[in-house]
């Protein structure tokens, strides 16, 4: 019995792009085109490298690259086919327009023409929204379990075994699939390079193309799947971000220094 | 009613004040009241007070939520949000509401807004800011259905001001999942750990000026719960170990706080660092390069600064 | 000894020599010969095995160094092992030639042994040139069992027995000599001296007996030893004999050096670096078997200094012995026979190249092991992936930079390229690279040097953000798909912007623009900025006022120097002004590689000894210089890397560009 997983990826604008140089077209709310290269996004990366080491490691058989996006976004499932991935499917959309649910409705339609899946894996986060939300909302549409911020996966028997970020700790779980996990960033889901013969290959494989129509997705219905109204997006102005905390007494300067870190918290001390 | 939900928290703490206080204003612009819902540990003591900073309502729901991952605390919200018609949960923004706010929106039939700084009320409904492509924008969002589950960055919205009222405290008990995730356990960090999982870095450059400066590195690392990282320049320099390095032939890291003691900034430490949340930097010279990515700064010499640094942390309550 | 030289001098040949044992050593040597082209046709059969390659270009150039070689040039570059080897070298042509000498008088029946010829050549000049032999041999032996330095292999039981045959050989040569003057009363015995020595010492030994049995089986006893060595030639270390002086002549002869031979991914099957023999070129298979194991190469590795895992002598045995065990199905090379540990560590600085008496070229194998590794195995250090991921994505290595290319440029008046109506006017298109582009520290040398052309007026202009990384550290990596996109895309740039004259500041660059892209159809006029500044300072366009005469010591780049042999331009700039220059022990051809090349400026290699960079900063430091130049970006953050290790408050090392002293000496 083959198991199959499913791999969600989206292509963003280069997240290394130079602060300088980013904009944001105020009619569009969007950067506009030709800023910066369109990279597969760096968590939807971690997933991949997941997807494939649970492949290596015998977890899974089969893994599917599914992306939801416009048609130059093609070039993220070239990169996933030439590591390996069995499979690749593009679904059709002006991605950029589609809030979390939307593009989850498309996904779900996607995933339910497809061999079903045991897993499926998904960025904790896109980068380019930064919203979090679709390996979610695919998972509660599917009716399936979902755990976040995964790194590493091992199989027991019928369950899933995951270990995951959770507040302050690293949390193992057992998982009964089929489920969704969402993928964070750790040093060993480092994105392979793939083989030049399979880089080669992945230029020639077909992929699944389909549009929301072909899943049974009409634009209203599609339209209807809206959950959040974008109402305007804005650079804010760039001041340089540094507080300086001046102080002739080097206590008093300290002190200031890790008040502001618990205000901001990102030091939790005890109180 | 607006719920604003804390967890594990034996009293209000200042990260639930902060939800309590973004729930309670965005009561008063709605007309709506503030229920505070306590899950976890001991949440009774932090559903008794809540009363006495806004809330109307306070329920502690009881039982391991945390055994069956987020699926027990997800149930148990969703009924409560649907038992006091709930139209905006807010929660702080976290690892443990990454996944718990977009399933329980879900589940409610409304909307998800994550990482919100900001909510307004426009025509009579919240309107959120959150930060896009990465913090290098800000975006204006609105729910197209309520309840909205928000999640609220840290640090960035006002505690609920103590008001002397008091609130109505109800008990309820959370479902157990159907089992399908299970909890097997948990383990925070040891400190020193790998770099790579550090929520806390405490890293020396140049301005360190020798081992023993590291060795100070060290017992601050510890305070702080966090590792010691070292800048190439200390490497080289013999005061740290080569796995200490941080940067375009070292590690890549992304704490919560990376501290670059007297680290200079170059784009061949920077590339290490991308991922830090907040910069704390400390050196003498005030034109470094570290400045222009830190979000605090201070001019002074880094081994004065460690020391008032630990003294303080080792003499605080 | 008589004054006159008689025509009638001469000896009997073979003496008390009998047609059997003739007869016996024509056999021999008839079947010492069939066993010696076994021996070569089991060589040739590897060597078929590998790819074409072109040798029959530049034969003058070839030959001149073919030729320089046998002359014991190269073998010279260190003294006592070339005073041994010359030593035995010329003594065995001597001593070969007078073996031929005689089979032209016996088998040939040509009587040339007489006279003049006789006395001067085949009996004064034979004598001496056979103790000369036993001289070297002597210093061999020394130098390999008493001395024992590293480099070379102790445990080869092969090594003694080959110098021990030599030495019987020779000795059981003299001994026969002083039987024969001995037992025959020699008139002209002192034409010979060590055969007049010996035969004084015959005389002592054996007294009045009949030295004539003695003779014969002596005679036997040398004729077959000589015979065996003859026949093993071809399965031992003496077939350098033939494959030395041939390999010279198949290496490459002189810039282009290093180039690597550029992949053809749309070959069917595609052939992705080395990982058998058949992958190789019958060249590369060839100087498998040219190795002498002098180990010079490992002597001055930079890596094996450190204390890495890569010695390049031990690369270059390990596969010849297991290409002889294994032939065709040898393998697998990369990663198999060859650790990648070794293959990464190596910074292809062609030291070993350079330090190799029969020129092996090491390197290119190297790279083409790692090439397999790269593109086939995908297995390369981490710090490699991310180099190549970032190329990919951004086209430049620098991952984490969150800059621009051209954010360097805000503020500075440098003419762009696009905006310039007439290339044709322009001297030199400034190409930057990407570490001035990336790095602070290099932007530094791209500001000074953009001084010094407008303090000069020279008419430049840059590319800002049409240049893409020169793809060098994609191919020294294995790399060569990622390679292959970069070079085309910028030979495609530079030539539609109708590019000729390129200047840049990096030997990466410059090796890439002025020889690799030839291969892709680029075909550029490039100058290093130490070529162009000491130009500039010598046609008078630069006004310098030279500072306070600092002791500085240069650091050779090795793809400025090794690769490109350009190792005065930055000298005569330093001369222009007026420090004290010094030299390291190790400069010019023999610098000591600062550790970036071959992709490790952007990772590192797992614990060693000290490392690479403190190294040649120690051997900087050590010479009481407080500055050590150097004219590459990546040398220039090596070094001062290494210089924070070894420098103290009392002795300070600081690292400098070139052209930075010189900006900072120009009289506006």
């Amino acid at each position: 019995m083959s198991v199959h997983a499913v791999v969600l990826l989206k292509e963003i604008l280069d997240w290394e792009l130079p602060p300088s140089r980013f904009r944001i077209d105020p009619e569009t709310k969007r950067p506009p085109d030709g800023l910066g290269p369109m990279l597969l996004g760096p968590f939807e990366q971690n997933a991949l490298e997941l997807a494939l080491r649970l492949k290596d490691a015998g977890v899974v058989d089969r893994v599917t690259a599914l992306l939801a996006g416009p048609a130059d976004s093609v070039d993220a499932l070239r990169k996933a086919l030439s590591v390996r991935c069995d499979e690749a499917v593009h679904v059709a959309v002006d991605a950029g327009g589609l809030d979390p649910s939307q593009t989850a409705e498309l996904l779900v339609a996607a995933l339910r023409r497809l061999e079903p899946a045991e897993l499926v894996l998904a960025g904790r986060q896109a980068g380019d929204w930064d919203h979090g939300q679709v390996g979610y909302l695919v998972a509660e549409r599917l009716g399936w379990p979902a755990v976040g911020l995964v790194w590493r996966v091992e199989r027991d028997d019928g369950r899933l075994l995951v270990w995951r970020s959770g507040v302050g700790a690293v949390e193992q779980l057992a998982v009964r699939p089929p489920a969704v996990f969402t993928v964070t960033s750790h040093p060993s889901l480092q994105l392979r390079l793939g083989s030049v013969i399979d880089r080669m290959a992945a230029n020639k494989k077909p992929i699944t193309r389909w549009t929301p129509e072909e899943l049974g997705l009409s634009p209203e219905q599609l339209a209807g799947a809206r959950r959040l109204e974008l109402a305007s997006v804005w650079v804010p102005a760039v001041e340089s971000r540094c507080e300086l905390i001046e102080g002739e007494d080097p206590a008093e300067v300290a002190a200031a220094v890790l008040g502001r870190l618990e205000e901001l918290k990102l030091l939790t001390r005890p109180t | 009613m607006i719920v604003a939900v804390t967890w594990d928290e034996p009293r209000l703490g200042p990260a639930s004040r902060e939800v309590l206080g973004a729930a309670v204003r965005l009561g008063a612009a709605l007309g709506e009241e503030v229920a505070l819902a306590s899950l976890g540990a001991d949440g009774s003591g932090a559903a008794e007070e809540a009363g006495g900073y806004g809330a109307a309502q306070a329920f502690v729901v009881e039982g391991d939520h945390a055994a069956s991952g987020s699926e027990g605390a997800i149930a148990a919200l969703a009924e409560l949000a649907r038992d006091v018609a709930a139209r905006v949960v807010l929660l702080p923004a976290d690892d443990r509401s990454a996944e718990l706010a977009p399933r329980l929106a879900e589940r409610l039939g409304g909307s998800a807004v994550t990482h919100a700084v900001a909510v307004d009320v426009s025509d009579g409904r919240p309107v959120w800011t959150r930060p896009v492509y990465g913090g290098k924008a800000l975006a204006s969002v609105a729910a197209a259905s309520e309840p909205v589950v928000a999640t609220l960055r840290r640090g960035v919205f006002e505690a609920a001001q103590a008001t002397g009222g008091t609130a109505a405290v109800s008990t309820r008990t959370a479902q157990n999942g159907d089992g399908a995730v299970e909890l097997l356990g948990s383990e925070a960090p040891a400190a020193g750990a790998s770099l790579e999982d550090a929520s806390v870095i405490v890293a020396g450059g140049n301005g360190i000026g020798g081992s023993d400066g590291f060795t100070a590195l060290e017992e601050l690392a510890g305070l702080l719960g966090g590792a010691v990282g070292a800048s190439l320049a200390a490497v080289d320099a013999g005061w740290a170990a080569p796995d200490r390095q941080v940067g375009l032939t070292g590690k890549t890291v992304s704490p919560d706080v990376y501290f670059a003691l007297g680290i200079s900034g170059a784009s061949q430490h920077l590339a290490g660092i991308g991922g830090a949340k907040a910069v704390v930097a400390v050196n003498t010279d005030p034109d470094a390069p570290i400045f222009s990515i830190a979000r605090i700064g201070v001019v002074m010499d880094c081994r004065t600064f460690v020391a008032s640094l630990i003294d303080r942390l080792q003499s605080a309550p | 000894m008589g004054t006159v030289i008689a025509a009638t001098a001469t000896r009997q040949v073979h003496w008390e020599v009998t047609g059997a044992m003739v007869a016996v050593m024509y056999a021999s040597l008839g079947v010492a010969l069939l066993v010696f082209a076994y021996g070569v046709w089991r060589r040739l059969r590897i060597w078929r095995l590998g790819r074409r390659a072109v040798v029959w270009d530049q034969l003058g150039a070839r030959s001149r160094r073919m030729l320089a070689a046998i002359a014991q040039a190269t073998v010279f570059r260190k003294f006592v092992p070339g005073v041994m080897h010359a030593l035995v070298f010329f003594g065995w042509c001597v001593l070969f030639a007078a073996t031929c000498v005689v089979f032209v008088q016996y088998g040939l029946g040509i009587d040339v042994m007489q006279g003049g010829f006789y006395l001067y050549f085949q009996s004064l000049t034979v004598d001496l040139f056979g103790l000369l032999l036993l001289v070297g041999l002597a210093i061999a032996l020394y130098r390999r069992y008493v001395v024992r330095p590293q480099q070379l292999e102790h445990r080869e039981p092969a090594d003694a027995l080959l110098l021990a045959s030599l030495f019987l050989i020779v000795l059981t040569g003299f001994g026969l000599e002083g039987m024969r003057i001995q037992a025959t009363g020699d008139p002209w015995a002192n034409w010979s001296p060590v055969g007049a020595l010996a035969s004084l010492g015959v005389g002592r030994i054996a007294g009045d007996a009949s030295l004539v049995d003695a003779y014969q089986s002596l005679w036997l006893a040398h004729m077959l030893l000589w015979h065996i060595l003859l026949a093993t030639i071809a399965f031992t270390k003496f077939f350098h004999i033939f494959t030395s002086p041939l390999n010279v002549f198949c290496s490459t002869p002189g810039p282009p050096l290093g180039v690597v031979a550029p992949t053809d991914f749309e070959a069917e099957p595609v052939r992705l670096g080395i990982n058998a023999p058949a992958d190789m070129t019958w060249t590369q298979l060839f100087m498998l078997d040219a190795c002498t194991e002098c180990g010079r190469c490992e002597a001055v590795c930079p890596a094996f200094a450190a204390g890495q895992p890569l010695s390049p002598k031990r690369v270059i045995l390990d596969l010849r012995d297991a290409v002889r065990e294994a032939g065709r199905d040898a393998g697998p090379l990369a990663g198999g026979v060859v650790k990648p540990e070794a293959l990464w560590a190596c910074t292809t600085c062609r030291a070993c190249e350079e330090a190799c008496p029969v020129a092996i070229e090491h390197v290119p194998l190297i790279v083409g092991l790692r090439q397999n590794l790269a593109m086939e195995q995908v297995s390369m250090p981490a710090g490699v992936v991310e180099a190549v991921t970032s190329l990919e994505a951004r086209e430049h290595p620098f991952r984490g930079a969150a800059s621009g290319r051209t954010d360097w440029l805000e503020g500075l008046v440098v003419p762009q390229l696009d905006s310039i109506e007439n290339a044709g006017d322009l001297e030199v298109v400034y190409w930057i690279g990407c570490a001035a582009a990336f790095d602070e520290r290099a932007q530094q040398i791209a500001r000074a040097l953009v001084r010094v052309l407008q303090h000069a007026g020279v008419r430049f202009a840059v590319l800002a953000s049409q240049e893409r990384c020169n793809g060098d550290v994609a191919r020294r990596t294995g790399n060569e798909f990622h390679y292959d996109m970069l070079a085309r895309a910028n030979v495609e740039t530079l030539n539609g912007a109708g590019v000729t004259r390129i200047l840049t500041h990096c030997p990466h660059c410059l090796q890439q623009l002025r020889h690799e892209y030839r291969a892709f159809g680029g075909r550029y006029e490039v100058v290093h900025h130490t070529e162009l500044v000491a130009a500039l300072i010598e046609e008078g366009r630069v006004r310098l006022a030279p500072g306070a005469r600092e002791r500085i010591t240069f650091h050779d780049p090795c793809y400025l120097g090794r690769y490109n042999r350009e190792f005065d331009a930055p000298r005569r700039v330093l001369d222009a002004l007026q420090v004290e220059r010094v030299e390291m022990a190790r400069s010019r051809s023999e610098s000591f590689c600062c550790g970036a090349g071959g992709g490790h400026a952007f990772f590192d290699d797992a614990d060693g000894g000290e490392k690479i960079n403190a190294i040649r900063a120690r051997e900087a430091a050590a010479t009481g210089a407080t500055t050590v130049v150097t004219g590459c970006p990546f040398c220039l953050t090596m070094l001062a890397s290494g210089a924070r290790t070894v420098a103290t408050a009392e002795r300070p090392l600081q690292t400098r560009d070139v052209v930075e002293l010189v900006a900072e000496a120009l009289v506006e």
